[in-house]
C-alpha cells in the first residue's frame, strides 16, 4: 500500500523538525525519505516511484529555491511544497510561479501539510502516466518503417488512398497495405484516434 | 666686664686643668645635635639647659624659643631643683625687660628671681637672625660669666640656632610630605570615583550594544524559537494520528511524546539565553566552558547565518580549561564578532562567505580566533578598528569592537586583529587560566 502512494522526500536542517515531519507522513502510511541538505537530496536516486518534495526554504549551502532552480535545469520533475519558518511574499511568488505546489509558514496544520502533499504526490503521478503514455506512443512511432511513417503523415494530413498512391508513386493497394498496417502497430481504433496521436507526436504534413 | 683671662695670673697647671676642661665641654656642647637629631624643640632645649648648668655649673638656666609649629616655648632649669617646682612663665616674666631689647647687654646682674641677693646673668639671642629665641644663663657667682663661659654659651646657642633650624626644615618635611600624601589620597579617592562611573557608562553602553546586536538577530532568533515549536507541533499531530489508527501505535505516540518535551526544552533554552543576553545584570566570575559559551551564541546566530547564506564552520578543541568571568559579557564579544564578519562579507557573491570560529590552548590560555572571508581590513583599519567611534560602516556606531576590547581586557586578555593572507579579518582574543 505504501508502495503504491508513492514516497515523500524531506529537506530540512534541522534535525528536530525532520524527525517530526517523517513521523507525521509515516503514520498516515506514506514512505518518507529524510535529508539534512539540498545538496544530500541531488545525491540520492529517487526510487520510481510517484514522489513529493517537502523543502525547507533555508538552508545552509543551497537553499529550497536553489534546488528548486536546480532540479528544473536537471529536468528533476518532483513537485515541491516548500515550509519556512518566515516566508515572505516575494519568496513565495518566486516559489509558486516556478511550480511549487504549497508554500506553507511553519507551524502549519498538519491536514494543510498533508493536503499538499497528497496533491503534488497526485500530480507526480499524472504526470508519469503522461510520461509513460507519451513514451509508449514514441515507441509505437519508432516501430514503423519510413514508407509507413510517410503514409501515416498523409492519412493523418486527411489525403485519400489514391490521393497518397500518387503523392508517393506507389499503388493504391499498398498504400492500403501500408495504412493498415500502421493502424495496426500504433494500436489506432480509427482514424480519430491516429490523427490524436499524430498530433501528440506533432507530425507535420509533409509539403507536396 | 669679667674674664679668666683677666683674673691675674693662674699656675701652669690650674690653666691647663681648666683649658682641659673647657675642650672636654666644648666637644660634649658639639655632639648635642647628635642627641637631638630628629627631636622636637622642647626636647633639645631641655637637653641644652641641663647640660650648661652641669657643665658651666649654673645656678639658672632659661631659654625661650619659637618651637616648629610656631608655638611659643619656655623652660626653665634651676640647680638642684626639680623642672617642675620651677614656673617658666613667672620666671619669664621677671626676665623680660632684660631679655626683650634687640641688642641685650652682654651680661648683667639683676636682683635674684630665685633667690636670695644678686644674680650674674647673661642674654643670648639666637637664630639665624636673632629671632628663634633667647638663652639665659645665671650663676650667684659674681664673675659670671668668664670668657670661656661666655664662648660655651655661644656655641650653646649656636648649636640651639643649627637644631631649631634642622627641626623646623624636618617639620616643613614633614608637613609638606603630609599634605602631598593627603593630595594623592584626595586625587586618587577621585580617580577611584571617576573610574567607577566610567566602568558603570561602560557596563551601560556594552548592556546597550548587546541589546542592539539582539536586535539586529530578532528576525533570525525568532527562527531559532520558531523552529523547534513548529516540530513539537508537528508531532502532536503525528501523536494523534498514531493514536487514531486501528489499532493505536502507542510506542510511535510515546516516542512523539518524548519528542515534544525535547523540542518545548529546546524552545525554553533558546529563549533563556536570549534572556541572558537582553538582562542588564552586574558583571559575574564564574568558571565559564568557552567552548559552550560559543555554541550558545552559534545557535542564536544560526538563523542570522543562513539568512545571509554564511557557511560557519566551527573547530572546538577538546577539553580546554575553564576560564574564570562573565558568560553574557564573553558571549557578547563572540556575538559582536560575529555579526561584524556577516557584515563584511555581505558584499561578496553568496557561496563564498565563510565563517570559522576556532578555540585552541595556548601559552596565555585560552585563544579563540573568529575568521571571515571578507575584503579584510586597510593596514589604518588594523591599528584603529579597536578604538572607539571608529568604523568603516555606513550605519555603525564604532563601539562594538571598542567593547570587545574592553570586555576582553577586563578578563586579562587580550584582543587583536590581522589579515588573512588568502582573503578576509582575522579576529582573536585570548583569555587566560584561573591563577595565571
Amino acid at each position: 500500500m505504501t508502495e503504491a502512494h508513492g514516497v515523500v522526500f524531506i529537506v530540512d536542517d534541522d534535525a528536530a523538525m525532520r524527525r517530526s515531519l517523517e513521523s507525521l507522513f509515516r503514520s498516515v502510511g506514506l514512505r518518507v525519505e529524510v535529508f539534512a541538505s539540498a545538496q544530500d537530496f541531488l545525491r540520492c536516486t529517487p526510487p520510481n516511484l510517484p514522489g513529493c518534495l517537502v523543502l525547507d526554504v533555508r538552508l545552509p549551502g543551497l537553499s529550497g529555491l536553489d534546488l528548486q532552480r536546480r532540479m528544473a535545469e536537471a529536468n528533476l520533475d518532483i513537485p515541491i511544497v516548500f515550509i519556512t519558518a518566515h516566508g515572505d511574499i516575494p519568496m513565495t511568488v518566486r516559489a509558486m510561479k516556478a511550480g511549487a505546489v504549497e508554500f506553507l509558514t511553519k507551524p502549519f496544520r498538519d491536514q494543510d501539510l498533508l493536503d499538499a502533499t497528497h496533491l503534488g504526490l497526485e500530480r507526480d503521478r499524472e504526470a508519469r502516466a503522461q510520461r509513460a503514455a507519451s513514451q509508449e506512443l514514441q515507441n509505437r512511432y519508432h516501430s514503423l518503417t519510413p514508407r509507413e511513417r510517410e503514409v501515416m503523415a498523409y492519412v493523418v494530413a486527411g489525403l485519400l488512398n489514391k490521393q497518397i498512391a500518387a503523392e508517393l508513386g506507389m499503388s493504391e493497394t499498398t498504400v492500403k497495405i501500408h495504412r493498415h498496417r500502421v493502424m495496426e502497430k500504433m494500436g489506432a481504433d480509427s482514424l480519430a484516434g491516429l490523427v490524436r496521436m499524430a498530433d501528440r507526436l506533432s507530425i507535420r504534413v509533409p509539403k507536396s | 666686664m669679667a674674664s679668666g683671662e683677666e683674673r691675674g695670673p693662674v699656675n701652669d697647671s690650674g690653666e691647663i686643668h681648666h683649658l682641659r676642661s673647657c675642650i672636654s665641654n666644648l666637644i660634649s656642647l658639639q655632639a648635642l645635635p647628635a642627641i637631638w637629631a630628629g627631636g622636637e624643640a622642647s626636647r633639645f632645649l631641655s637637653v641644652m639647659l641641663e647640660a650648661l648648668i652641669g657643665m658651666l655649673h649654673l645656678d639658672f638656666a632659661y631659654a625661650q624659643a619659637i618651637d616648629t609649629l610656631g608655638g611659643r616655648l619656655e623652660m626653665v632649669r634651676i640647680r638642684h631643683r626639680r623642672p617642675a617646682d620651677v614656673d617658666a612663665a613667672k620666671i619669664g616674666r621677671a626676665l623680660e625687660p632684660w631679655v626683650r631689647g634687640d641688642e641685650p647687654p652682654r651680661s648683667m646682674t639683676i636682683l635674684n628671681p630665685i633667690g636670695e641677693g644678686q644674680l650674674s646673668i647673661s642674654p643670648l639671642r639666637f637664630g639665624i637672625q636673632g629671632d628663634s629665641g633667647v638663652l639665659v644663663a645665671g650663676s650667684e657667682r659674681p664673675d659670671f660669666p668668664t670668657a670661656i663661659e661666655m664662648l660655651l654659651l655661644r656655641v650653646a646657642a649656636n648649636q640651639a640656632t643649627i637644631a631649631l633650624h634642622e627641626a623646623g626644615v624636618a617639620t616643613r618635611q614633614r608637613q609638606t610630605g603630609q599634605e602631598l600624601e593627603r593630595r594623592v589620597e584626595e586625587r586618587t579617592r577621585e580617580l577611584r570615583q571617576t573610574s567607577e562611573a566610567l566602568l558603570e557608562a561602560q557596563a551601560e553602553l556594552a548592556h546597550v550594544n548587546r541589546v542592539t546586536a539582539m536586535g539586529q538577530l530578532a528576525a533570525s532568533i525568532t527562527h531559532e524559537v520558531m523552529q523547534p515549536i513548529a516540530a513539537g507541533i508537528n508531532d502532536a499531530y503525528a501523536a494523534r494520528r498514531w493514536l487514531g489508527i486501528q489499532p493505536p501505535n502507542l510506542d510511535e505516540v510515546r516516542q512523539s511524546l518524548d519528542r515534544i518535551v525535547q523540542e518545548g526544552n529546546r524552545a525554553a533554552n533558546v529563549v533563556g539565553r536570549i534572556r541572558a543576553m537582553f538582562r542588564n545584570a552586574p558583571p559575574r566570575k564564574d568558571a565559564v566552558e568557552i567552548n559552550e559559551a560559543i555554541r550558545e551564541v552559534v545557535v542564536l546566530t544560526h538563523g542570522e547565518l543562513l539568512k545571509n547564506n554564511v557557511a560557519m564552520q566551527t573547530q572546538l578543541a577538546e577539553d580546554l580549561p575553564c576560564i574564570q568571568g562573565d558568560r553574557v559579557q564573553l558571549q557578547q564579544v563572540i556575538l559582536n564578532l560575529i555579526i561584524n564578519a556577516v557584515e563584511a562579507m555581505s558584499s561578496l557573491r553568496e557561496g563564498s562567505r565563510e565563517l570559522l570560529i576556532n578555540t585552541r590552548k595556548d601559552a596565555s590560555g585560552v585563544l579563540v580566533t573568529v575568521r571571515d572571508s571578507g575584503s579584510g581590513l586597510s593596514a589604518e583599519s588594523l591599528e584603529r578598528v579597536f578604538d572607539a567611534f571608529y568604523t568603516t560602516k555606513t550605519g555603525g556606531m564604532g563601539m562594538g569592537l571598542s567593547i570587545c576590547r574592553s570586555i576582553v581586557e577586563v578578563h586579562g586578555g587580550r584582543i587583536w586583529a590581522s589579515r588573512d593572507f588568502g582573503q578576509g579579518a582575522i579576529f582573536q582574543f585570548t583569555l587566560p587560566l584561573p591563577g595565571a
